[in-house]
């Protein structure tokens, strides 16, 4: 959650130096081990309001966000990832779902049905 | 045609709202907000809302439609079996009135029959079943032979008295059978009154009774303060495990790269409400090595948060230095953000052992680093209290007591106090109308943060040379070697490394 900042320039020519001060970064580098990732949380509509705690975590379960939120919610939520996190865990009350971490994730509450038709 | 039992009439009822007052609808048109219509993802968002659907699609091909754009299509039935095809409501606590809906068949031959049956079953809270349902009573049906009508009808049947009323939850099913013959039904502009009693969030069980004993909203299950109404969540960061924050002091000139003129250990937890909005950050700041003769201080600032929004801080060590002056909330006066002055000596924190600097030559006494927790309260009054996405946390160093000498992590904003009289000096390349700050003009900053607690370089030995992969991160922008951090085979030189005991 430390900040990050974001300009352009031309990417330099790698060259893997040996002492820091002759490194050859690109001006855009936030230096940062972290990533931002956008998770966009489409909500569904609901008969009556149902009401849960979104719990957003990684694949080892440790916790990144929890908030309150109602079913019928459409979320934006900013959340900065470790660069070793692949995937995303999106829990709200009985439903689960995991998503491969990029920089916009859309999510939402739909549960892939697979019955087929006879 | 032979009906059983038919009360029928041609037209329409206007239903259309899935949360219409006191009744159960499904008219096929609603959508999943963000998703184009179709006949998988319409069926989904009843799915979504605890209606079932076996052997039943929805349709939009002319023909088969009913009403709007969707209707429900049965399979080709085969049997008589009310398990075979169904449309099922969710719980419900049933009210009085007639179930209705359209029906009409794809033609009016192709059939020995077609049955209609109507079940509800209970709620069984001993079932061994997912769905938690007892066995379903069969209550209304109606047979039909050819010709099959093949335009719509809306059918009513009576909510059986025994659960009318009853204020038990419930589900309807609507079994969609026959032999044979191809012919399918189409149904739409099902309508059952009574009160929706099911939690998409539960696996679609009738409504909880959730025990929240400080009734802030949250249940008791996912709150992590129970009894305390003012605060619900604690979010980490890092979600596991401790960060590192690494400086050089010598801003604006450059130094020796050993990133251990200061090192910290860090994890704060914000503390939210049922609201979301953010009660307190909690913060462990573990200062375990001081690579300097400098008397550095540190503070935070919150990016674009107003002074005014912190209402009290609290655990700082500050020794009287004449540069500290603090506002009763405990934020550094003069500040056009909140910043907070954690202390105002590393060296008072963590005091030398004896030798140069703490913790960073091997020949010098150990120091066992030590925790300095902080606690930042927010305003939490409506209006004024502010979210965990608006949190932005710029932490800096203070060199050797000069306020305005601030070292920030690469793009960190000044505060308001920062002496901007040096950007461009020395080495640094700040340029605020590029929005470039804290780097040099080949883009090196002079402060890193690490989200995983690490060891750091001994004195005087260059970062590059303890973690391999460094140089391929910050070279590829962090597209190669993302993980140079981590503690894996030949990612290290633990000789150039201080062995922290």
């Amino acid at each position: 959650m430390f900040l990050a900042s974001c300009m352009k320039l031309e990417a330099p020519e790698p060259t893997t130096a040996t002492q820091f001060r002759n490194l050859k970064v690109n001006e855009t580098f936030s230096w940062q081990t972290s990533r931002p990732v956008t998770l966009k949380i489409s909500g569904i509509a609901t008969a009556i309001p149902i009401r849960s705690t979104l719990v957003v975590s990684n694949l080892k379960g440790d916790t990144l966000r929890m908030e309150n939120r109602l079913m019928e919610e459409s979320l934006v939520i900013p959340l900065q990832v470790t660069a070793v996190t692949d995937s995303l865990v999106l829990s709200f009350g009985s439903i689960r779902k995991t998503y491969k971490v990029q920089s916009e994730i859309e999510a939402n509450y739909i549960i892939p049905i697979t019955e087929q038709e006879n | 045609m032979k009906l059983n039992k038919l009360i029928a009439t041609l037209g329409f009822v206007a239903v259309s709202s899935l949360s219409m007052a006191q009744t159960l609808t499904v008219d096929c048109e609603s959508t999943p907000s963000g998703q184009s219509a179709s006949t998988t993802n319409n069926r989904n968002f009843y799915i979504a809302n605890c209606w079932a659907f076996g052997a039943a699609s929805f349709t939009n091909s002319g023909s088969q439609v009913i009403a709007g754009s969707y209707s429900i299509r049965s399979n080709s039935p085969t049997n008589l079996d009310p398990n075979s095809c169904w449309i099922k409501s969710p719980w419900l606590k049933p009210g009085s009135g007639n179930i209705s809906f359209k029906m009409k068949f794809e033609s009016n031959s192709s059939a020995t029959n077609r049955r209609i049956i109507l079940t509800y079953c209970a709620y069984d809270p001993n079932s061994l079943s997912s769905s938690k349902e007892a066995v379903h009573v069969r209550f209304d049906s109606i047979t039909y032979t050819t010709p099959l009508p093949t335009t719509a009808q809306t059918l009513n049947f009576a909510v059986p008295a025994a659960i009318a009323n009853s204020g038990q939850p419930y589900k309807i099913r609507i079994s969609l059978v026959g032999i044979g013959g191809t012919t399918r039904f189409n149904v739409d502009d099902l309508v059952i009154p009574g009160t929706y009693w099911s939690d998409p969030s539960s696996n679609c069980l009738p409504l909880p009774t959730i025990q929240d004993a400080d009734s802030d909203g949250v249940a008791d299950a996912n709150d992590a303060y129970p009894n305390d109404a003012t605060r619900a969540y604690n979010n980490m960061y890092p979600a596991a495990g401790k960060g590192t924050l690494m400086f050089e002091d010598l801003w604006p000139t450059t130094g020796d790269y050993d990133f251990n003129d200061y090192v910290a250990s860090y994890r704060y937890n914000v503390v939210t409400n049922a609201s979301n909005k953010v009660v307190e950050i909690k913060f462990t700041l573990t200062t375990r090595a001081i690579g300097a003769s400098l008397k550095n201080g540190f503070g935070l600032q919150f990016d674009n948060i107003a002074p005014a929004k912190v209402t009290a801080v609290t655990g700082t060590q500050t020794h009287n230095a004449a540069w500290v002056s603090t506002a009763a909330n405990g934020t550094e006066n003069g500040q056009t953000y909140a910043n907070v002055i954690f202390f105002d000596d590393a060296f008072k924190i963590l005091p030398s052992p004896g030798g140069s600097g703490v913790n960073v030559d091997p020949a010098n006494p150990y120091a066992t680093p030590v925790d300095l927790n902080v606690t930042v309260s927010f305003n939490t009054a409506p209006g004024e209290a502010i979210g965990i996405n608006d949190l932005n946390l710029n932490p800096y160093l203070i060199v050797n007591q000069e306020r305005g000498r601030e070292v920030h992590l690469a793009g960190g904003l000044p505060t308001s106090k920062a002496n901007t009289a040096l950007f461009g000096t020395g080495q640094d390349a700040t340029n605020p109308g590029i929005g470039k700050y804290y780097k040099t003009k080949n883009n090196l900053p002079w402060a890193i943060a690490v989200e995983a607690e690490i060891p750091y370089p001994k004195t005087k030995i260059d970062i590059l040379e303890v973690y391999k992969n460094f140089a391929s991160w910050a070279e590829s922008s962090g597209a190669s070697s993302a993980d140079w951090y981590l503690d894996m085979p030949g990612y290290r030189d633990t000789n150039k490394l201080y062995d922290e005991p």
